[in-house]
Formats: C-alpha cells, sequence, structure tokens
C-alpha cells in the first residue's frame, strides 16, 4: 500500500539496513550490501619488477645509445591484481622467470628496436608511463662492468629529459665492490601522465653493453603509489 | 490517488504504487559526482559519497633534492667523526605528515646540540633563512627585507650587527608518535680503496635514555670501492612520542677526510631520505 511507502525507504543506509559510521564503506558480502569499515584497502603497489636471472651475454642488454636503462621481462610473470596481499602470489613463480608485476594504471615502455640485440625487442621495459598521482621510484639496474674501478652513476628521469631524483652509483656484481645502489624519485605526476625512465647518467671507467646472469638477478624495479 | 501524492525524489508511483528508481543518485543518503569505474561508495557522516578504492594517502617525507652541486663545506658542520651527524641539502623538502617538521642546521635539535649560524659566519654564495633579526645589516648583503624568515642568498658583503640565519642542509626530522618506515642514504668522497663509513638511524632527544637510540641497522659507504658506491638505509621503527631522528655515524670509518670542507659536493649529489608513516 503506497501509504506504507515512505521517503525513507529512499536511502540507502535504510535498504541495505545500516547504520553506517563516518568512513565507511559500503560493501558486498555475495548477497547484500552493507557498511564495512574494513574494506581491504588496494595494494599501493604499482608496478614491480624482480630479475631473478636467466640471460648471459648479448641477449640482455641494456641500451647505451640514448643512456636509457632498459630491464628484461623475458619470462615475465603477470602477477594478480593487486588487491589485498594477493600480490604475494608472484613469489611462487617459477624460478626461471624474471617475476614481474604491473598494474593496470602503468604503462610500460619497450626497448628501441635500434638496441643492441634487436631481437627480442618486445620483451624489454625502458620506462613506465604513470597516470596522475604521486609515486615512489625505485630501479637498480646492473650491468656488466670491466673492472673493480668501473661503475655508473644513474637517476630517474621524465621523457622530457628532466632529471626527477638524485643521482645513485652501481656497480657491477663481484667485481666493484658489490655496491648497487638504487635510483629514488618522488613524482608528482601531471593529468596528462607522464613517462620516465631509468637513465645512465655518467659512465666510470668500461661499462659493456650486455648483462650477464649474476647482472640480472641483482635488478629490480618498483613503482610503488603514495 | 496515492500514486500522485507519493513522490520519490521526482519518482512518482504507477497505478500499481510501484516506484521506479533509475540510479542511485536518487535516493536521499547519495551524494554522486563523476563516477568512475571501479568506484565504492563511503559514508561522510551525512551522505554516501563515490570515491576510489585507489585512493591511497601515504603521509610522507621526502628529502632529495636534484639541486646536487651544493658543496657540504656549505653546511657549517664540524669536522668529520665517526659519529657525524649528516647533513642533507633540499631547499624543496616533501612533508605530508602530520606535525612532522624539519631540523635545519642553524636550528636547535632535540639535545640541545644545535648549530648557531651567525650573520657573520655566512659563506658567500650560500643560500640563508633569517632566522633572529638582531641589528644585522640583512639588505646589504644579499636578503630583500630584515624580516625574520627571509630567504636570501649572501652577496659576500661585509656584514655588520649581529643576527642569526638557518642554512637548507636538514640535520633532523621531527616525527609525530607512530610507526614509519624510512629509507637513506648519505655519502661522502673517499678517495683510496679501503675508505669506508657506516651510518644508522638515531633518535636524538634531551633525555638521555632516550638520546641515540638506533632506529636501523648499519649502512656503509665506499668501502673497497674505489669510486665509491653507497649502502642505503633501511628502517621501520615506532615512536611513542614526538621524537626527532638523524642520521649519524655508526662508530666504524676509515680513510675519510675529517674536513667537511674536502667532501664537495657528494652529499647533496647522492643524498636523500624517504619516511613513510605506516
Amino acid at each position: 500500500m503506497s501509504y506504507n511507502l515512505t521517503k525513507d525507504a529512499a536511502k540507502i543506509s535504510t535498504i541495505t539496513n545500516t547504520l553506517p559510521s563516518t568512513n565507511d564503506y559500503l560493501k558486498g558480502d555475495g548477497t547484500n550490501f552493507t557498511a564495512n569499515s574494513s574494506i581491504t584497502p588496494e595494494c599501493p603497489l604499482m608496478y614491480y619488477f624482480i630479475g631473478n636471472g636467466g640471460g648471459s651475454g648479448t641477449a640482455y642488454s641494456y641500451g647505451s645509445t640514448d643512456t636509457r636503462l632498459t630491464w628484461r621481462s623475458t619470462g615475465g610473470y603477470d602477477g594478480i591484481a593487486p588487491d589485498g596481499n594477493n600480490f604475494s602470489d608472484s613469489n611462487s613463480a617459477p624460478s626461471s622467470h624474471d617475476e614481474f608485476f604491473t598494474h593496470s594504471s602503468v604503462d610500460y615502455l619497450g626497448r628501441e628496436a635500434a638496441y643492441s640485440p634487436s631481437t627480442s625487442t618486445n620483451n624489454w621495459h625502458s620506462g613506465i608511463t604513470l597516470k596522475q598521482g604521486t609515486y615512489l621510484l625505485l630501479g637498480r639496474v646492473t650491468a656488466h662492468q670491466n673492472s673493480s674501478s668501473d661503475g655508473m652513476i644513474c637517476a630517474w628521469y621524465d621523457t622530457d629529459d628532466n632529471r626527477v631524483g638524485p643521482h645513485s652509483y652501481m656497480q657491477e656484481y663481484g667485481v666493484g665492490g658489490r655496491n648497487h645502489d638504487f635510483a629514488i624519485a618522488v613524482v608528482d605526476v601531471p593529468l596528462a601522465g607522464k613517462t620516465y625512465v631509468l637513465k645512465l647518467v655518467q659512465e666510470l671507467g668500461t661499462i659493456n653493453i650486455h648483462m650477464n646472469t649474476n647482472d640480472v638477478k641483482r635488478t629490480v624495479v618498483a613503482v610503488e603509489r603514495l | 490517488m496515492a500514486h500522485n501524492l507519493e513522490n520519490f525524489n521526482g519518482n512518482k508511483p504507477n497505478r500499481e504504487g510501484e516506484v521506479t528508481v533509475s540510479s542511485i543518485t536518487e535516493l536521499d543518503d547519495t551524494s554522486i559526482s563523476n563516477p568512475q569505474i571501479n568506484d565504492v561508495l563511503k559514508w561522510n557522516g551525512t551522505n554516501w559519497v563515490n570515491v576510489s578504492p585507489n585512493t591511497v594517502s601515504s603521509q610522507y617525507i621526502y628529502i632529495g633534492d636534484r639541486n646536487d652541486s651544493i658543496n657540504y663545506s656549505t653546511c657549517h658542520g664540524a669536522s668529520i667523526t665517526s659519529s657525524h651527524v649528516f647533513k642533507i641539502y633540499s631547499e624543496n623538502p616533501t612533508n605530508t605528515i602530520t606535525n612532522a617538521s624539519f631540523v635545519y642546521q642553524g636550528d636547535d635539535s632535540a639535545d640541545g646540540n644545535g648549530f648557531t649560524i651567525n650573520a657573520s659566519d655566512l659563506k658567500n654564495g650560500v643560500k640563508y633563512k633569517i632566522k633572529t633579526q638582531g641589528d644585522a645589516n640583512w639588505t646589504s648583503i644579499g636578503a630583500a627585507n630584515s624580516n625574520v624568515g627571509t630567504i636570501f642568498t649572501y652577496n659576500g658583503s661585509t656584514v655588520t650587527g649581529s643576527g642569526t640565519a638557518s642554512s637548507f642542509w636538514i640535520r633532523g626530522v621531527v616525527l609525530p608518535a607512530g610507526t614509519y618506515y624510512a629509507q637513506a642514504r648519505v655519502k661522502l668522497t673517499d678517495s683510496t680503496d679501503n675508505a669506508y663509513f657506516d651510518y644508522r638511524l638515531l633518535t636524538c632527544s634531551a633525555t638521555s635514555s632516550k638520546n641515540n637510540v638506533p632506529l636501523s641497522a648499519v649502512a656503509e659507504f665506499g668501502k673497497k670501492s674505489y669510486t665509491g658506491g653507497a649502502g642505503n638505509l633501511l628502517s621501520y621503527f615506532t615512536l611513542t612520542e614526538s621524537t626527532e631522528i638523524q642520521i649519524v655515524g655508526a662508530g666504524n670509518m676509515a680513510s675519510i677526510n675529517t674536513a667537511v670542507s674536502n667532501h664537495g659536493n657528494e652529499l647533496s649529489r647522492y643524498g636523500y631520505m624517504f619516511i613513510r608513516k605506516i
């Protein structure tokens, strides 16, 4: 009967029989929607790459022509969407694969075909395009070097060639003191989005253009939303 | 007829008394604005509003300017010892942690070991902020005015009168009670293969039992590395009250020149600190 209807019925809180507290979320439980303050926040991790090994010689190289570093995604493992702790599942990926994860709001750049070698260009990442927001960028890309005095100074750049973080110093595994530094940056990405790359700022000594297995193992790139 | 009288936000019952509500925006306790895919509803105390579950609002501090040409000799620091308090240069540090603040060289630290920068000690070409006005001739030495807080670059002219300034070298961070993740790196010039320096994160407090409490494992830079890589400091800690923290030498150093002036721009080039409240 219409006289049983009141305008109160046109409230979510009435329909769902909820007494919400401030900051409660409306969450489905499989049958109904209820107010729930403990909604699982989405993992802030946007992109994560762990070099787990594999590769040798010139099959795995980074670009030195424009000083932009690349990292290998061959055999990559697509992580599960970052809902709660699902990302930890990717750690169980086969050890022969590099572990790789990306969020749908992150696009990655492939390696330019001009890089050596010209094969497998689809399996390399050379930058990350992010949507609007504030992000923490971390990266460590090791490369093959010849002596204990070799190394490379790296930093995060945007594609307008602006350096966006302090310099860092990276050396090869087992040769130059095993100092594998991180390049770090905190960036505010504008509405239009922006692309960031890890660049080789300065070579110290001689750096070969290829990675070997140990170099790949020590490569990690992570992007986290702040 | 009732269906002519009842009105649910503009939706009238039909002849059978059925009301069609075509959108949650027509409900009384919703306030929906430009909804996006994957948005969820959140109660703001008055209405259910749409928000993105992707919104992660971390509170963090980031000290890591791209200004990497500042010589460490401009930090007004004392000679370098194994307990050296490192300073990181930043003209634009980010701080989104409520009630957190920076302690600059020239400010007093919590343990009372601040370093006063007198107007007479300013270094030519270095940027400062007026801390106490005194009777110094601020406008003759580069400042637009003599107001406290005015930022200026010392032009090398003769300083008359007294007053104090603070620099843009950050020697500490004051954090409110809470749990934090911290990551940092400092680096000095190391000219020999055997040079190294250990450092870590410590509390700085006027209370002896709360002073110099380690908040991190020891990190190291320079050892057996001719060209000098640097280890990063990683830490996870809980503070029960507002506390100043500093990056301090951990007691071990070798072949590191003790004169601050001999370390060039290493710290402004490589130094950073990132702290996130958890």
